[in-house]
């Protein structure tokens, strides 16, 4: 049975010639935002393409990881050990570069 | 990972009253347990710091570990009875509809026994029903009609085994008509094995036995589904009759004093067990004349429609006999049925508070939360902490987070910590509220007994705001640190006493103040607290989207919840059509605003909306000069921002938000002292319920349903009312050592509602 849904997250495309949409989630990864770096940000987290990111918080308040939720519910989070966020507005903004560069072929310095 | 874990056989006690705790231990040797009274559960270091105080406990020791083992999965349980063991020939029939038919070989109805004697009418590793025979000696022989069922669709199944001819007959009748895949089949085989009934096993239903520890009956093979009107024959049934069995309501097998088509085979009935009668029960009742009832276990679904629902009744009570399925799930569970390993009689000199169990081996630790409440009738301040505990059992074990639908409305990452990933893996555990058993339903049960991994000190919740990120228990020790910071002298009781006790409980007090999410309420409770605002009483809400979900307590097992998520508001998973009731009570479930008693008629505000970064503070309103609010500004700058920063999202307005609103009973001299309009991202939406049409503006920046309310308001007797709308508010009551604007408003609040002296209304 085809499933139309599959489709539709390539009907809206990230524009961003002059970058401004990277400089404003990279000055504030959580808070307030322009509209268009919200529609960027949902499509993110809802396009299949973009692994199922989340965080770990190793420390409390200290240290932070990123994994990936596994595919069948119930299976261990995969992490990524060998990076350590004192932040997680640092993890934040390494998710970000990496889902851009997915959904955009263009890297993020 | 958690290697030691642990919960009480109660949530609340009494001076005098005795308390026991089970444990599990993957350590080895011995931990050591000793108690503590949790005072600040935050390790933010942000903010005031982990606070507990230990306190001696006459049963303070060390205790040996062990491990004590869950096993999850629900099913009928009929003890073992001549009438089932003295059988050669028999039949069984069924209607199924299960919901994940090729997980795996699934037990339907069975007689079975530890070395493989007796029969099982299952779903086999293809999902097709097959029947399966054993002589207790070595023979097993299984017979299958080979084509798998379809997942959600109603069959009639019926299996036989004929002594006399080693003949077994397998018949799959769908009740559906989908005309690719409606195939009835009949399936013929001559057998080897002669199955040994007398086997003493007992018969169930949903799984098959596989043995005793003590008292407990261990089952495996767990189906997940749902089964109606299960019933055993003493022999083979022809086409025929097995279609008049199968169209023969419970009173015609009851008795055969009216002519019925059934009535000259009554005889041969062993058992026919009407799931439809006892709904709010544990019982499984026979209806045939042997009485051969049986009970359940791991609590599935009642109240589930049958096979003959006709969608024109939607409440049980009034067709019960359209309401005779039962749905297991494999992940069921409602107690973890473990031994317990010490116990503690609370001294009498022990105050009122919130205390745990603190359990150390090595480097590893657990904490087991309790709440001393006061002896019956003797409070022990006029100020009442009512510790919202049936909000903490339904977000129990909560998998929220781990489906991208949830987290994909957060506006950011998730973020995780070693208990949740125990929680995730670890799904023996159980569920909460919020969850889906593996086949897709909504979970509706929830208990206490078992471990609580997220209702503990120092837990972080992954959604709970940028900051100290935390929700429910946790965030609720930022009240109990500010009232111990202050100085006010409070008691604790929690939901389940307000449930059991009505009242009666809050009736010595001057004032009742709420935790930071007060979710799920009761009938008994939600009366409780109208009586006690109406006759007088102080409420002081501390928190948002409170008094939201109708729930119901079972009416014979302790420490377990019911939620129908019927018609609207924020649900993860949606009631089915038809299953709006809750079976524990018969009461409709869903949102109290959609039963006709919004919490704006308790206190002031109700639900508006949700959002999970950043909180925003609160601007005084005109009606913040009204001089009947003097006493609630008293020493705060005119104009001046209420909860300007906080360690929930940075403020005092966030997280969940609650909105006053006339139109939802906000009484019409309420005073609207403050609100954060204005101050929300758009990951904050309007919540569904007020969403009559669909429109772009529901979001933080877009739409004025966006707010948090601050309310004032006096009621009959001398009463009142005050309520922050906020979840994030208690995380405002600390910053600068407890001097800030949103401390001195509460402070000020809780002085004159503790005060004898009567509120005067308008």
């Amino acid at each position: 049975m085809y499933d139309p849904a599959q489709d539709w997250v390539d009907t809206y495309e990230i524009v961003d010639p002059e970058g401004r949409l990277i400089e404003e989630f990279r000055a504030k990864p959580i808070g307030f935002r322009s509209a268009e770096l919200q529609r960027v940000l949902l499509k993110m987290q809802i396009d299949p393409r973009c692994p199922n990111y989340v965080l770990f918080c190793r420390t409390p308040h200290k240290e932070w990881l990123i994994g990936r939720m596994a595919a069948r519910p119930g299976d261990p989070v995969v992490l990524e050990e060998d990076r350590v966020f004192s932040s997680v507005e640092e993890a934040e903004w390494e998710v970000f570069r990496r889902r851009w560069t997915l959904l955009t072929g263009q890297e993020i310095a | 990972m958690l290697k030691i874990l642990g919960y009480p056989d109660r949530f609340s006690v009494r001076p005098g009253e005795t308390i026991r705790f089970m444990v599990s231990s993957e350590l080895g040797g011995h931990y050591t347990a000793d108690f503590v009274r949790i005072v600040h559960g935050d390790v933010n270091p942000d903010g005031p710091g982990y606070k507990e105080i230990e306190v001696k406990g006459p049963s303070s020791g060390t205790y040996s570990s062990r491990i004590q083992q869950v096993h999850p999965g629900s099913s009928v349980v009929v003890a073992d009875h001549p009438k089932l063991a003295n059988l050669s020939s028999f039949h069984v029939q069924c209607m199924v509809w299960p919901t994940l038919p090729t997980r795996g070989e699934q037990g339907l109805i069975a007689k079975w026994s530890p070395d493989r004697g007796g029969f099982a009418l299952i779903l086999d590793e293809t999902g097709a029903p097959a029947l399966r025979l054993g002589n207790g000696d070595g023979g097993v022989q299984t017979v299958s009609t080979g084509t798998p069922l379809i997942a959600r669709e109603w069959y009639r199944l019926d299996a036989s085994f004929d002594a006399d001819k080693r003949k077994v007959v397998l018949r799959q009748i769908p009740l559906f008509d989908h005309p690719s895949t409606a195939a009835r089949t009949r399936t013929e085989k001559r057998v080897d094995v002669v199955p040994i009934l007398d086997n003493g096993a007992p018969l169930t239903i949903g799984a098959w036995f596989e043995r005793t520890e003590g008292a407990r009956v261990i089952t495996a093979g767990h189906y997940d589904g749902k089964i109606d009107a299960p019933r055993l024959l003493r022999r083979p049934f022809n086409d025929t009759e097995a279609e008049a069995l199968a169209a023969a309501s419970s009173p015609n097998l009851a008795a055969s004093v009216h002519p019925s088509p059934v009535a000259a085979f009554v005889a041969d009935i062993v058992a026919a067990w009407d799931f439809s009668q006892g709904i709010e029960s544990t019982r499984v009742h026979d209806v045939a004349a042997n009485r051969l009832d049986g009970t359940l276990k791991n609590l599935p679904t009642r109240a589930a429609k049958g096979h003959n629902w006709t969608g024109e009744e939607m409440n049980w009570r009034h067709r019960p006999d359209q309401y005779g399925a039962i749905h297991f799930h494999h992940d069921d569970l409602y107690d973890a049925g473990w031994e317990p390993d010490f116990e503690l009689t609370v001294p009498a000199d022990w105050r009122s508070g919130s205390y745990a169990a603190r359990l150390t081996c090595g480097a590893h630790e657990e904490y087991i939360p309790f709440f001393v409440i006061p002896p019956r009738g003797r409070p022990g301040a006029k100020l009442a902490f009512l510790v919202p505990t049936a909000s903490y059992m339904a977000y129990a074990n909560e998998h929220l987070l781990m489906s991208g639908e949830a987290s994909s409305g957060l506006g950011r990452l998730a973020v995780f910590t070693a208990r949740d990933m125990y929680v995730n893996e670890h799904r023996e555990i159980g569920y909460s509220l919020y969850d889906y058993h593996a086949d897709g339903s909504g979970v509706c049960y929830s208990s206490r007994l078992r471990p609580v991994i997220n209702m503990r000190p120092k837990y972080q919740f992954g959604a709970g705001m940028v900051g100290s990120s935390l929700h429910q228990y946790n965030a609720d020790t930022h009240i109990i640190d500010w009232l111990e910071a202050m100085g006010h002298a409070f008691d604790v009781i929690t939901d389940e006493d307000l449930h059991n006790e009505g009242m009666e409980l809050l009736s010595g007090y001057r004032a009742v103040m709420t935790g930071t999410h007060p979710e799920y309420y009761s009938t008994a409770m939600l009366d409780a607290l109208h009586a006690f605002k109406n006759q007088g009483g102080r409420l002081i809400y501390m928190g948002g989207n409170g008094f939201y979900w109708r729930i119901a307590f079972h009416q014979d097992l302790p420490g377990v919840i019911e939620v129908r998520r019927a018609e609207g508001g924020i649900r993860t998973w949606m009631a089915e059509p038809g299953e709006y009731y809750h079976s524990f009570t018969g009461e409709y479930g869903g949102i109290w605003l959609r039963q006709g008693r919004p919490p704006q008629t308790l206190c002031g505000v109700g639900f508006t909306a949700q959002g999970f970064d950043i909180s925003a503070p609160y601007k005084p309103t005109p009606d913040s000069r009204d001089p009947r609010a003097a006493f609630i500004f008293d020493g705060i700058p005119e104009g001046a921002p209420i909860g300007d920063t906080g360690l929930v999202g940075g403020a005092a307005g966030g997280f969940e938000l609650d909105r006053a609103d006339r139109r939802h009973g906000t009484p019409p001299h309420a005073l609207v002292l403050a609100t954060t309009m204005g101050g929300h991202t758009d990951t904050f939406l309007v919540v569904p319920e007020e969403l009559h049409i669909t429109a772009a503006n529901i979001t933080g920046t877009s739409s004025p349903l966006v707010r948090a309310d601050m309310v004032f308001y006096e009621t009959p007797g001398g009463g009142a009312v005050f309520s922050t709308g906020s979840i994030a508010f208690a995380g405002s009551l600390s910053p600068n050592g407890y001097r800030n604007n949103a401390s001195r408003m509460i402070d000020n609040v809780v002085r004159r509602f503790v005060d004898d002296a009567a509120f005067v209304a308008p």
